[in-house]
This record gives structure tokens, sequence and C-alpha cells, in this order.
């Protein structure tokens, strides 16, 4: 079916943006309706856009097209139509403006990142999302929130700043603000990188994600889980496909997450620390380059957006009930949660990537192409990671939410747009996992790649069934790390207490300095001018006509009588005309004698 | 939350795992033979 003639002709993004400006101007169930068809005008808008550059603008001296339309972007565009629909849902009875506006700008500054063409809109709508996103953070209305989003937005703008950069030294040396494939080397390429690097969370610029998201709102946190580091990895797979520092960087961020994760205590904060793992395998596919590695890619966005969105509403839906969210507090809610706690359980298999899960159709294409590249070290790091995440995501957090020691919590399920968000999410991790033809069929390149082969279904179930096994030991034979109520830091340390120790440093400096100042030049130099400027022409006075005074051959007390009275004349204002004259054409001399 | 009844009071500050009697044991051995299994498929 046709469905052009419905479609609104407006980018995908705008509509996302002016739509959700006006939310707050509806009520009751007309509201609920409004959120609800936002994303399904874009979704069609997007479906029915031929591929190709629409919505062309002219903006000062620039070329604004909003939508560079093709196979690449249109993945990306679906998905995040699609995670924002199952995000509303999620989010219907939150009551709350600020939440709604803000999850849908942000979420309209993601499309409008995804269908830029050029470097100027690219950067408008990258800042659109930096700043919707921060309110989704402060929307919590905690001190924790407001020191998390004050940190949150002061790294953004970091990377917004460098991105800027970049895009105006390009401009400025090419003349063109085309955005296409870049490779590193120039300053303003590095710029650029380095900004996308802040959004996709490259260690060692990612504690932003682990400290952020965690304190944001229940439904802020599905919101933020989808769009900041999947529209960086966009633009990364858009512009700097093939880069080999991405490899080495991707490799990286999946594993040094792991043991964070297994440390943390905050379940959303191990979901964070599972989210930058998750990305490091993307990052790892960008990397690589080839058709098979950016399939892998996409395919592994798409599928990671459902499973991280699924994972961190079962969490929002457990916070929402219980109003905690650390393992300390959970455990034994199985019992009174038994959907939440399945849908969790499927989100747990897709990360893990479980066969039949939507995360074994997908982040096997990485490691394939890995393997197909002959990168040992690279493959065996993902293995690892593969191991890892199913360690802490898969295993440690349903575990420690539904199962593990009783809390003695008795609560009941989350309201029912709750529970069909999560079964919707839950449902597209099985479907894609069991069938992922159309996934398949959507991607950039042509799909070669059979996941379910027998060597493939074996081997990836004897790293999930080792993993569970280290699990099961390490618990059972008390060397689990224990969860504790504290605050890991990571790199943020540099910015959180290292940013402390040097404004403390830099104000001892500069306030002794000033004081040091202060004593030497205010209170010192100056204030003795000003004391010899406050009784300098009685002074003056008496030394140069006291020696006149002596040659009237007047001595001893007729002197001292002498003197007081010209300081009393000057205290009083009254110095007689003699002197002034006196003193006037002694001065007179002096600036002669000193000519 | 108001549907939400806690039977515990008290906030657990840390959440040890004590070692369940023979599972020390059992660690081991499977951490050694995971060892030279690794060894093996890695040297030999």
């Amino acid at each position: 079916m046709d469905l052009t003639p419905y479609a609104i002709n407006l980018p995908p993004g705008i509509v996302f943006i002016a739509g959700g400006l006006l939310i707050p101007m509806f009520s009751g169930r007309l509201k609920s309706i409004w959120m609800l068809l936002l994303p399904i005008i874009g979704f069609i808008t997007l479906n029915t856009t031929p591929a190709g550059n629409h919505w062309a603008y002219q903006f000062l001296d620039y070329d604004l097209i909003l939508g560079r339309v093709d196979r690449l972007s249109k993945v990306f565009g679906y998905i995040f139509c699609i995670i924002s629909f199952i995000s509303t849902i999620f989010a219907l009875k939150v009551n709350d403006n600020v939440q709604y506006v803000a999850g849908f700008v942000y979420a309209g500054g993601a499309l409008g990142v995804t269908l830029a063409g050029d470097l100027v809109s690219l950067y408008l709508f990258w800042e659109v999302m930096a700043i919707a996103s921060t309110f989704l953070i402060l929307a919590r209305r905690t001190k924790a929130s407001q020191a998390a989003a004050f940190r949150y937005v002061l790294v953004h703008i970091f990377g917004g700043l460098c991105l800027l950069a970049g895009i105006v030294l390009t401009i400025s040396q090419t003349g063109s603000t085309a955005f296409e494939h870049m490779t590193l080397g120039s300053t303003a390429s590095w710029l650029m990188f380095i900004g996308i690097a802040v959004n996709a969370a490259i260690p060692p610029l990612h504690p932003w994600l682990s400290d952020a998201y965690p304190e944001a709102t229940v439904t802020g946190a599905v919101f933020l889980s989808a769009f900041t580091t999947k529209s960086a990895v966009y633009v990364m797979a858009r512009g700097f496909a093939g880069t080999e520092l991405l490899i080495y960087l991707g490799a990286i961020m999946t594993s040094i997450p792991i043991f964070y994760a297994v440390l943390e205590n905050d379940i959303r904060r191990v979901l964070a620390y599972s989210l930058i793992n998750q990305v490091g395998f993307m990052m790892c596919g960008v990397g690589i380059g080839t058709a098979l590695a950016i399939n892998g890619t996409v395919s592994h966005a798409f599928c990671h957006i459902l499973y991280k969105a699924l994972l961190f509403m079962s969490a929002g839906a457990v916070l929402y009930r219980t109003g905690k969210i650390r393992c300390t507090d959970l455990g034994g809610l199985y019992k009174t949660m038994p959907l939440t706690c399945l849908f969790c359980i499927i989100g747990a298999a897709s990360i893990s990537a479980f066969p039949l899960f939507s995360g074994f159709v997908s982040k096997s294409m990485i490691i394939s192409a890995a393997g197909h590249g002959k990168m040992t070290v690279v493959w065996l790091l993902l293995q690892f990671a593969s191991a890892g995440v199913f360690h802490h995501a898969g295993i440690k957090v349903p575990f420690f939410m539904f199962f593990g020691h009783d809390s003695g919590i008795r609560t009941k399920e989350p309201p029912l747009n709750m529970l069909i968000a999560m079964g919707l999410a839950a449902f597209l991790c099985v479907f894609i996992g069991v069938y992922p033809q159309p996934l398949y069929e959507i991607l950039p390149y042509p799909v070669d790649y059979v996941p379910y082969t027998g060597a493939h279904v074996v081997g990836q179930l004897q790293l999930l069934m080792f993993g569970a096994l280290a699990f099961c030991l390490l618990i059972l034979s008390g060397y689990y790390p224990a969860e504790m109520r504290a605050i890991n830091l990571d790199t943020d340390w540099f910015y959180r207490k290292g940013g402390r120790g040097l404004y403390r440093l830099v104000d001892t400096v500069f306030n002794n300095l000033n004081r040091a100042c202060d004593r030497m030049l205010a209170q010192g130099l100056t204030g003795a001018v000003n004391r010899f400027a406050a009784n300098a022409p009685a002074r003056a006075s008496r030394w140069l006509l006291t020696p006149i005074h002596r040659l009237k051959g007047r001595d001893g007390e007729a002197v001292d009588n002498f003197r007081r009275g010209i300081q009393y004349a000057f205290d009083a204002g009254v110095v007689p005309i003699g002197i002034s004259a006196a003193v006037s054409g002694l001065f007179v001399v002096l600036l002669f004698l000193l000519r | 939350m108001e549907d939400t009844v806690s039977e515990h009071k008290d906030e657990i500050m840390v959440l040890s795992h004590e070692p369940v009697p023979g599972y020390r044991g059992a660690f081991y051995i499977v951490l050694a033979v995971a060892t030279a299994y690794l060894l093996a498929v890695f040297f030999l």
C-alpha cells in the first residue's frame, strides 16, 4: 500500500522536534494519541522517502540537507522511530511534560543527525540532542541527578566544541559542507573524530555514560540508552568506516567495562557499562570496515537498541515499583513481578547472544568479520567480551534483581503500558533472533551470512555455558566480589576528584598570590604613597620652610612652634598666603632645576 | 511504590557471598582444567 499521500512532507527529525514541543498543549487521552502518532508519522515518512537528498534548504551561506536517505541512514532511522514508539508507550503514565518534550526533541535530534547530509545540520542536531538529553537526567529532580546532569552537559559541551572546531576547519579548508567519508590525518578530522568519540563513549572519554544514565528518570534512561551512542555509531560508520584505530579502541571498549560492571552495585549502572561494552563491538565493526563488518555493526546497533531498552525498562519497572535499584536492596522479585522478570531474562538472553535471540544474529557478524580479517587478538578480545557481557548483563542483572537473596520486598507488576512496551521489545528480540531475514534485507550491503550453522551455535553455547559455570562457581566458592554501597570511579576520577584537587590547587596558589600582591601593592606601596600623599603639602612645606625659618636665627622651641603652626594651617585649610606663595615659588624653582 | 511492602527494614551495606563448603575445591579443579585446556588450544 502506498502511504506517500498520508506522509507529512517534513523531515522526520523536525516532525519529532516540532511535535514534541507541542505536547504540553494536549492533555489526557489526546496527548497519548499525539505522542504515539509522532513516531508513526516519522516511520511512514522515512519509509516512503526514496533514496537521495531531500529537504534541502538555504541557511546563511550554507546548503542544509536535512534528508540524506540511503540504506545506512534508513536502518538507523527505522530503529529510532520504533524505539521512540516503544519508549512512549512505556512513558505514558509518567505525566511529566518535561520528560515528554525532552524525549521527543532528543529523538528528533538523533533522527536529524542520522539524516543530515551536511556538516552544519549535523552539528545543529548534535547539539539539540545534547541539550534535550540533559533534561531527561535533570527531570529526576534529585541532588545526585542534578550533579550528574551538570557533569554530563560539561562533557558534551567539550565534545560538541571539538566537533564544531573540526567542522569549521573542514569548511574553511575545503569550502564544502558536505558530510562525506574522512580519513584521520588532518587536525580537522581528528577534532571531529574526538567529538564523535565523546558521544560514542570511547575510552577514555566514556565515564559520562555510566555516571549520567543511572541518574536519569525511569523513562529517561530508556530514551538515553537508544540515541546518543547509536547516532555516534552511525556518524562513525558514515565518516570513519575502515579507520584502523577504531578496531583497537573498540576491542578495548568491549573489555574494560566488564570489570567495572562486575563490581558495580547499581543495576542501571551495570547496564550502562554493558552498553559501553556493546558499542565497543560496533566500533570494532566500523574500524574493520568490510561489508560484513558494517552490516554487523548496523544490525547490532538495531538489535542492541531493542534489548538494551528492554533491560532498562525492566530495571526501570523495578525502580518504579520498589524505589530501589541496588543489588544490595533487591532480590527475590520473581515472585511478585514474574512478567517483568521474564522480559528481563529475554533482554539478558539477547544481549548475551543466546541462539534464537537477537544478539546472536548480529554480534556474530562482527566477530566473524574480525575472524575473516585474521585479527586473532581482536577476535579473542571480542570472545572474552562476549563471555563477560553474559556474566554481568546476562546473569548478574536478572539474578540480583529477581533471584539471589530475598530482599523481603513484596510488590506487584508495573502498570499495563509498561508491560506492553516491554512485551513489544521482547517480541522483537525473539522475532529477530528466530527470523533475522527482514533485518538482513534492510542492511546497507547485500547479506551473505548464515548465523545458524552447527559450528557457530555450538561454539556460542560453549562460551555461554562456561560463562554460566564460572558465575556459579565464583558465587558458590565465595570469590565473587561483594556488592557494596559505593561509587566506583572510572576515568571520571580526572574531573570528579582530580578536578576538585586542581580547583583546590589553583585556589590555593592564586589566592596566596592575591594576598601577597595585596600586601605588597595595595597595602604596602600604594598605602605608603597614599599616606605620604595625604599629608604631602604640610610635609613638603615643613621640609622646605624650616631651613628658611632657621636662617632667621630662630631655633629650638620657636622652630617647633613654627612646624606645628604649618601642620595646623594645612589641617584646618587656612594656609597663610605667604607660606603658599613660598611653597609655590620653591616648587617652581624645583621644577626648573629638574627640567 | 504504595503497593510495595518490605519485610526487611535494615538496608544492607555489603552483600557478600559466603562460600558453600566443597565448592572452593571444585572452583580450583575447574580453573586448573580450563587453564590446561586453553594452553592446549593455544600452544599444541
